[in-house]
């Protein structure tokens, strides 16, 4: 895990065969909502490729398909564990069975 | 009944469910549909359009979270977690955020400000590449149509109203068309649409009229001042008709009426023909959903068809055996003793469905599709349906049907398959049958050539004529520009039933046909003559179905049939059918 200044990030792909979509992305902005913290996320192939994790739809536009790169960066009091639960989050494949 | 019609006033569609509409016009807006009125409403009006558009958002909210709750009572959980996600997206920062930077920054109203934010989102979902997600843009336009809909309030438009009236729309959603107050809907006319398509469906079921395919500028300039007739015989929809038009519209309208009346007494009378041939009527499902006390007086001998595609159509959750099981289960019990075939999932060519595969075909008519789909890409769905087949299989008269089966090989993978789930089921000791009785699909010129060697290793053949007519005459079925091409009696696709017909007599078994062709009563005449001993079609075609075979002798059929197997020309065909209906039916040739 790098920090620069108050922001932490990480790097995670996307495991699933669907992507980064609705329901993940809900799951993620209701994660979030607990927790004192704001959390971006980069295309670490296209960085200019970014959305907020507090938006669905931004996480939507992102279109992070199966095996897309991103780094999360995460700032705010609470930044250390929303950023632990989001990547394992995506580590565990969105917690989907694959079907 | 020929009615003359003042042309520059009325324009044609496609007639999807029959029956004869005649009212004022109640007009459904929707994002990608019409765009809504761009009203200017100054830096006063400000606050209170976003006021509006807050109000907006809070109904949109419990309307989504009741029907969350109602979907996972009625679906125990499945599928209910998509309004998880719309619930979200209705209250998205970045969504709300642009419709009202549109409001504030352009001093325009709510439903102009969403319209333009949702088109912008759709541009920059176009340019997605990943196919699936680049569809998510589909939850983003179901959450925006709701959000719409709030904005104007159809239900309680449509409850201010003294009136019946007749529904236009460029499209409707099923959760639209879910909201209508049907009991005050004359009709439908839409933009765009099938035969198969939901609304088509949904208008049948509830005998209502339905045109659709009618070109958006003729449906751009309507208001609730207009009185429209439909006509759901000849899809021809005409605006504000002159008395004498409207009252011979009536008068057809009444006909219409004591016709069906006529036809469903007929119901309990058995499909005979005059000399004492029965054709087994069937009814095809489009899902595993089906009121059986209803079918009770419908006269039918079981279900012909019931298509599967739509439990794979959430994105987010395909069943698994469990459920599908259950779903299979039920609906064999409710049958009785009726046979049911259920057909395997078809997907693939027109019927996409997200996240089931992630090939992209350049013709996917010619690609992946039914049965190739099953075997080469996802036989762990496949395998899992079949499971669920089989133990439901104990519970009912099951048959299985393989879609768009072009080679034996698919038959013996298929049959390999299901022994290896036997003997897997044996092992997990998991009740189960171990002979179903296995169709194939006939939908192709190839499948119907090799019929004979097919008939060896299957049990029924079932004459998918939608996409036989497509095959053999090589026309995209959804393509404007050749649909002039698109005749199921063409004298080729005859040929082509007819050697499928021959084909089953070598392995000793049944032919249905499943395919619209065996609802149209002119038709279904043919295809009798033509040896075809099942005929499966939606339910509101049944009665007339009945009464045309009821009016023919097996021997005219017969006739008819060897006639038109001589014939060059479609049109030809269909002259030597309608002269045989003229006389022996002439309430059909009327309609």
């Amino acid at each position: 895990m790098d920090s620069v200044g108050n922001v932490i990030s990480t790097r995670v792909r996307v495991l699933t065969r669907e992507g980064l979509h609705g329901r993940p992305a809900s799951q993620i902005a209701t994660m979030l909502s607990k927790r004192d913290a704001t959390l971006t996320l980069v295309k670490t192939d296209d960085t200019q490729a970014r959305a907020d994790c507090s938006s669905v739809l931004d996480m939507l536009i992102l279109a992070a398909g199966f095996d897309t790169e991103l780094q999360i960066f995460a700032e705010g009091p609470d930044a250390r564990v929303a950023l632990d639960e989001v990547k394992d989050f995506f580590n565990n494949k969105f917690g989907e069975k694959e079907s | 009944m020929e009615l003359s019609v003042n042309l520059t006033n009325s324009f044609q569609g496609i007639a999807v469910s029959p029956g004869i509409g005649i009212g004022r016009v109640m007009k459904l807006a929707g994002p990608g549909n019409v765009a809504p009125e761009r009203l200017s409403i100054g830096d006063s009006g400000i606050e209170a359009e976003l006021e509006r558009l807050r109000c907006a958002i809070t109904a949109t909210a419990d309307q989504l979270l009741s029907l969350q709750n109602e979907l996972r009572r009625k679906l125990n959980n499945l599928d209910a977690d998509i309004f998880e996600a719309h619930l979200m997206l209705v209250r998205d920062r970045t969504f709300v955020g642009e419709i009202e930077k549109r409001i504030k920054e352009e001093k325009c109203n709510a439903e102009y400000a969403l319209y333009e934010a949702l088109e912008h989102f759709q541009k920059v979902f176009a340019t997605i590449r990943d196919e699936y997600l680049r569809e998510r843009s589909l939850d983003l336009r179901d959450v925006g149509a709701r959000l719409m809909e709030n904005l104007t309030d159809v239900r309680d438009v449509m409850k201010g109203l003294d009136d019946s009236r007749v529904i236009v729309a460029a499209s409707l959603t099923p959760s639209e068309t879910a909201r209508l107050d049907t009991s005050r809907v004359l009709g439908f006319v839409l933009e765009t649409g099938s035969v198969t398509s939901h609304t088509a469906i949904l208008a049948r079921s509830l005998n209502l009229p339905a045109v659709v395919g009618v070109p958006g500028i003729s449906l751009a300039n309507l208001t609730g001042a207009d009185k429209l007739i439909i006509d759901g015989f000849s899809g021809r929809v005409i605006v504000n008709p002159d008395s004498r038009t409207e009252e011979a519209y009536r008068l057809k309208a009444r006909a219409a009426d004591e016709f069906q009346a006529r036809m469903k007494a007929d119901n309990a009378l058995p499909p005979e023909t005059v000399d004492g041939f029965t054709v087994p009527l069937a009814l095809n499902l489009d899902s595993a959903c089906c009121d059986f006390s209803q079918l009770k007086g419908a006269g039918i001998s079981g279900i012909g068809l019931v298509r599967t595609e739509f439990m794979f159509l959430n994105p987010h959750h395909h069943p698994t055996e469990e459920e599908q099981f259950e779903i299979y289960k039920k609906l064999l019990i409710d049958a009785g003793d009726l046979s049911v075939v259920i057909r395997t999932m078809d997907i693939g060519g027109d019927k996409v469905a997200a996240g089931i595969t992630t090939l992209n075909e350049e013709n996917p008519f010619l690609g992946l599709r039914g049965i190739r789909l099953a075997l080469r890409e996802r036989k762990d769905l496949f395998k899992a349906q079949l499971r669920a087949l089989l133990r439901a299989g104990v519970y009912g008269n099951l048959h299985i049907m393989l879609p768009m089966v072009s080679s034996v090989t698919e038959l013996w993978e298929t049959r390999e398959i299901i022994d290896e789930l036997c003997c897997e089921l044996q092992e997990q000791g998991l009740e189960h049958v171990r002979e179903l009785p296995l169709g194939a699909m006939i939908e192709t010129p190839g499948a119907a050539l090799i019929a004979g060697e097919l008939s060896r290793i299957c049990d029924f053949f079932s004459i998918g004529t939608n996409d036989l007519v497509q095959y053999t005459r090589a026309i995209d079925r959804g393509n404007e520009h050749v649909s002039y091409l698109y005749h199921p009696a063409h004298p080729s696709v005859l040929q082509l039933i007819k050697k499928t017909v021959e084909g089953a007599k070598e392995g000793g078994i049944p032919v249905a046909v499943c395919g619209q062709m065996a609802a149209d009563p002119a038709l279904a005449v043919l295809l009798v003559g033509l040896g075809v001993n099942e005929l499966s079609m939606v339910e509101s075609a049944v009665p007339l179905v009945r009464r045309a075979i009821r009016s023919v002798s097996m021997y005219e059929t017969v006739q008819a049939a060897e006639a038109a197997l001589k014939c060059a020309r479609a049109a030809d065909v269909e002259e030597i059918v309608a002269g045989l209906l003229k006389t022996r039916f002439p309430e059909v040739a009327e309609l």
